[in-house]
């Protein structure tokens, strides 16, 4: 007990094994982007959902994973690391930032080789929670305050696949673990159900037990296991009903952890006592939409509140409140029946 | 199938209240032990019923006020411990009684409980048996043995300006608890190794006990280099009256202190400068307690002192 939580939250970069499936198609193939247009990569980017970002001042191309249990993204830049520095410099052709950033755990310094040409600028970080969470990430690179956008090699590697090969991507690689299961990262086909994937693994599913989409600090739960696993996600927990946390409306205690841990440095106490009540006026100077939702807030919590979710809370209320103010019966404020002093 | 669901974050790493309240009796189990060792069984008579009368005052005051009855997290029994290792040993068991009530009730209760006292419980307990019944409070110890001796309290000599005794004092003797003082807050060695304890547990903060120690040598050192003769040293204030108790288990509080780290060295700084302020020139030969209370006063200003929240406009590819 009062264990910091950076030791437990740590991720060790140490590569997995595989099984079952083999690591992409191409690994003996012709990886070369340099010679095909930008406008075809973009297009294959496109039809996959990925979003091609205009105008930003950064990008960065994570090799961290979000989640402290699951190791995909990780071993995806060690498995198709020819892929991902491919996808590197079809990135930078197609958007040109004036930053590109490619962000490397401390553990895998050495998989980048000197007789790699990686069009990004490489920063090596220290894998924990959350600095693999991407506003924390650009925190860390030092963006803060610029525009950016963020993907991670195992993403990045499935769309260059993707345009190498000519096919849509039909599988996509998980991390599956749980409470007293061992992580392993299998390859499965796009728009499998969870449950399928999880008998296939003959991981048994109880009455209680909890199952997250995307990790133990940023998933979120699936309530159903006919629930098609969407595109983006990484990992894929079963928490034992013994495991699953329950929150409670204690009262703040004030002991200000929630503020020392918090990657946006909000005055998370402050917000979350606001929200209990209901003074979501209040909370607007405290901007709690800037918010990155890591959830760490919830997990050193003292009293046991729910403290991430009262943050949300917040933010969701403050939304509403200027939604309000807009509304065409205010009469730019002059029959604002709540006096408002917005328009 | 019914699965459980919630949103983020699915895990929790946190000591609970509970645990939070144990750990705490437990650093000042050493200097419990040492005040028992030299001022005998009575001392630990006042303990217990300074324990016994806060865990009592708190269920009948929240089952008088409706509210879930919540001994069970070693609050009370957290507040009626220190409140009775700042009390000398021979109090009468009714002062006992009356300060853990006001304790619980004023400090705590009547605010909302557990997490919404502005001031520190235990002090607002003290301080109303100190202003109401002060003469019982005398710290003065009788030695009843082969020979009949008195030690004084180290800062009344201090008060009467008998700087000649109060040099006499050797700082190892006032460390491990040899004084004359409250049944606790004597062992000056025992209190800081169970406050390094905490610190090493991420219980409490550096922040505040390192702030506050500073704060008192500092101040202390001024006044000893200006005059010898008329101040005391700085070791000599931190070991005598309950400077050290102060520094890590009363001003730590943790909702009657700030909870941002910068907040929370100007807290225990101006805590450490008050103190030598009050045992100077205040009619009261220890400001510990008064200087805490008035510190309390200002923590929802020093809490502004935090640091600007940092916005990232990020896309996903």
């Amino acid at each position: 007990m009062g264990v910091s939580v950076v030791y437990v939250l740590r991720v060790y970069p140490v590569v997995l094994f595989e099984n079952r499936e083999s690591w992409g198609m191409l690994n003996q193939q012709n990886t070369t982007v340099s010679d095909r247009l930008p406008a075809d990569i973009a297009e294959t980017f496109r039809q996959h959902g990925a979003v091609i970002p205009r105008d930003v001042d950064a990008v960065i191309i994570s090799a961290l994973d979000q989640s402290p249990e699951s190791t995909i993204v990780q071993n995806s830049f060690v498995k198709r690391k020819d892929l991902v520095l491919a996808g590197i410099t079809a990135i930078k052709r197609m958007v040109d930032p004036s930053v590109l950033i490619f962000a490397i755990p401390r553990g895998l310094k050495h998989v980048i080789s000197r007789s790699d040409e990686c069009a990004a600028s490489i920063v090596v970080l220290n894998p924990d929670y959350p600095n693999g969470v991407p506003e924390v990430l650009a925190k860390r690179c030092a963006l803060a305050g610029k525009k950016c956008a963020y993907i991670d090699t195992n993403r990045l590697a499935d769309l260059m696949e993707s345009f190498l090969s000519d096919q849509p991507v039909s599988k996509m690689h998980l991390s599956v673990g749980g409470t007293g299961i061992e992580t392993r990262i299998v390859a499965i086909d796009v728009g499998s159900t969870v449950g399928a994937v999880l008998s296939d693994l003959e991981i048994r599913v109880e009455a209680g037990d909890k199952v997250l989409l995307g990790g133990v600090m940023r998933g979120e739960s699936c309530t159903c296991l006919d629930e098609i696993i969407p595109a983006n996600t990484e990992c894929l927990f079963v928490q034992k009903a013994k495991q699953v946390v329950h929150f409670a409306m204690h009262s703040c205690l004030n002991c200000g952890k929630c503020i020392e841990v918090c990657p946006a440095q909000l005055q998370v106490s402050l917000i979350s006592k606001y929200a209990e009540f209901s003074l979501f006026s209040m909370c607007r100077d405290l901007t709690p939409q800037v918010c990155v939702q890591c959830g760490l807030c919830g997990v050193v919590c003292i009293a046991g509140r729910p403290v991430s979710q009262l943050v949300q809370l917040a933010v969701q209320n403050i939304d509403s409140l200027a939604d309000e103010a807009k509304t065409p019966s205010c009469n730019g404020g002059k029959t604002c029946p709540k006096n408002h002093p917005c328009c | 199938m019914l699965l459980a669901a919630s949103h983020r974050p699915h895990i929790r790493q946190a000591p609970s209240v509970t645990n939070v309240h144990m750990n705490i009796m437990l650093a000042l189990l050493p200097a419990l032990v040492l005040g028992v060792m030299h001022y005998g069984w009575q001392a630990l008579v006042t303990v217990a019923t300074g324990v016994a009368s806060a865990i009592i005052s708190e269920m009948m005051v929240q089952k008088l006020f409706r509210r879930p009855v919540t001994i069970h997290d070693g609050s009370a029994a957290l507040t009626g411990l220190l409140l009775a290792m700042l009390l000398p040993a021979d109090a009468p068991y009714w002062l006992i009684m009356v300060g853990s009530f006001c304790a619980i009730f004023l400090g705590k209760q009547v605010f909302g409980g557990l997490g919404n006292n502005p001031f520190n419980a235990v002090l607002v307990g003290w301080a109303i048996i100190r202003l109401s019944w002060g003469n019982y409070l005398h710290f003065d110890y009788l030695f009843q043995g082969d020979a009949v001796s008195v030690l004084h309290y180290p800062l009344d000599l201090l008060k009467k300006g008998d700087l000649t005794a109060v040099g006499a004092l050797k700082p190892l003797d006032l460390a491990l608890g040899r004084q004359a003082g409250g049944v606790g807050a004597s062992a000056g060695l025992a209190l800081a190794l169970g406050g390094l304890y905490l610190i090493l547990r991420r219980i409490l903060s550096w922040h505040i006990p390192v702030a506050f120690i500073a704060g008192m040598s500092l101040s202390a050192t001024v006044l000893f280099m200006h005059d010898p003769t008329r101040y005391a040293s700085p070791l000599f204030h931190l070991l005598t009256g309950s400077a050290l108790m102060g520094a890590f288990f009363l001003a730590t509080d943790y909702s009657s202190s700030p909870a941002n780290p910068w907040a929370k060295i100007f807290y225990g700084a101006g805590c450490g400068v008050l103190v030598i302020v009050l045992r100077t020139w205040s009619n009261y030969p220890d400001g510990v307690a008064y200087a805490i209370l008035l510190m309390n006063i200002l923590v929802p200003y020093l809490d502004k002192i935090h640091r600007r929240p940092i916005t990232v406009s990020m896309v996903r590819i």
